[in-house]
């Protein structure tokens, strides 16, 4: 009988990154307390007509919404959500007239022990649409911070993509792995 | 076209053609990049100017 071995990913195995277009690619994972996805619902009406027959609409997709907690220690969370920043060395400052940038945001979950397969959500043209900071008397300075992400962009592709390669010791599998998402670099210029 | 020194400046690792760099790391790179405290200087190379050992006459033979 073959045995199976149940299989999980725990945060330690992730690592999160965000990319604002036309710039470098930051390593927010240790700012991160919480991750959810949501949205992207696909409803459909059904229309009821004489005879018994019924029309099923399919409605369009809504939008991805991403969400992270995140611990504030800087403006960088600022700068996702208004372009205006001005830097003088290691001071920064933003100002809320800007508006928000495009982003592509990842996440990839590595298999821990043997390091053999992965799991990679990547959000492209993600905007920021909200970042709200709470500091309660016995907590920190943290915020919840949302991204909206359209699931087609302005040509019908789709923005959010997850990939998964269950061997990366199979060369056409781990292969495709990456070069899925080159080419998604390339196509939404976050090369 | 030229040279730079990208340095990052913040506390998060950034990535720069395939390579990491933390706090204080720097690499040289063939093209600017920009990003949040990250540091792009201009290399700028400097320009030798090499001194002819020999003075030589314009219109030699004329002379």
């Amino acid at each position: 009988m073959t045995d199976f071995t149940p299989a999980a990913y725990f945060p330690d195995d992730c690592i999160i990154t965000i990319q604002e277009k036309g710039s470098t690619a930051t390593n927010i994972t240790t700012d991160v307390t919480n991750f959810s996805d949501g949205g992207g619902g696909k409803d459909t009406e059904t229309i009821a007509h004489f005879g018994g027959a019924k029309l099923v609409i399919k409605k369009p997709q809504e939008d991805f919404e991403v969400t992270f907690d995140v611990d504030v220690n800087d403006t960088f969370w600022s700068n996702v959500m208004s372009g205006r920043i001005t830097t003088v060395g290691s001071a920064s400052m933003v100002t809320s007239d800007g508006t928000q940038d495009y982003h592509k945001v990842k996440l990839e979950w590595i298999e821990p022990e043997t390091g053999s397969a992965g799991l990679k959500l990547i959000y492209y043209n993600a905007l920021g649409i909200s970042y709200e900071k709470d500091n309660a008397a016995d907590d920190y300075l943290k915020a919840t911070v949302s991204f909206k992400i359209s699931p087609q962009d302005d040509v019908g592709s789709g923005q959010r993509f997850e990939i998964d390669c269950s061997n990366f010791s199979d060369t056409n599998g781990s292969g495709s792995y990456n070069s899925w998402e080159t080419a998604a670099n390339t196509l939404f210029g976050y090369s | 076209m030229g040279k730079y020194k990208i340095t990052n400046i913040g506390k998060r690792g950034v990535s720069i053609e395939g390579k990491g760099l933390s706090n204080g790391e720097s690499i040289i790179t063939d093209k600017p990049y920009n990003g949040f405290k990250i540091v792009c200087e201009k290399i700028v190379e400097e320009i030798k100017v090499i001194k002819p050992k020999k003075e030589f006459k314009i219109n030699e033979e004329s002379e």
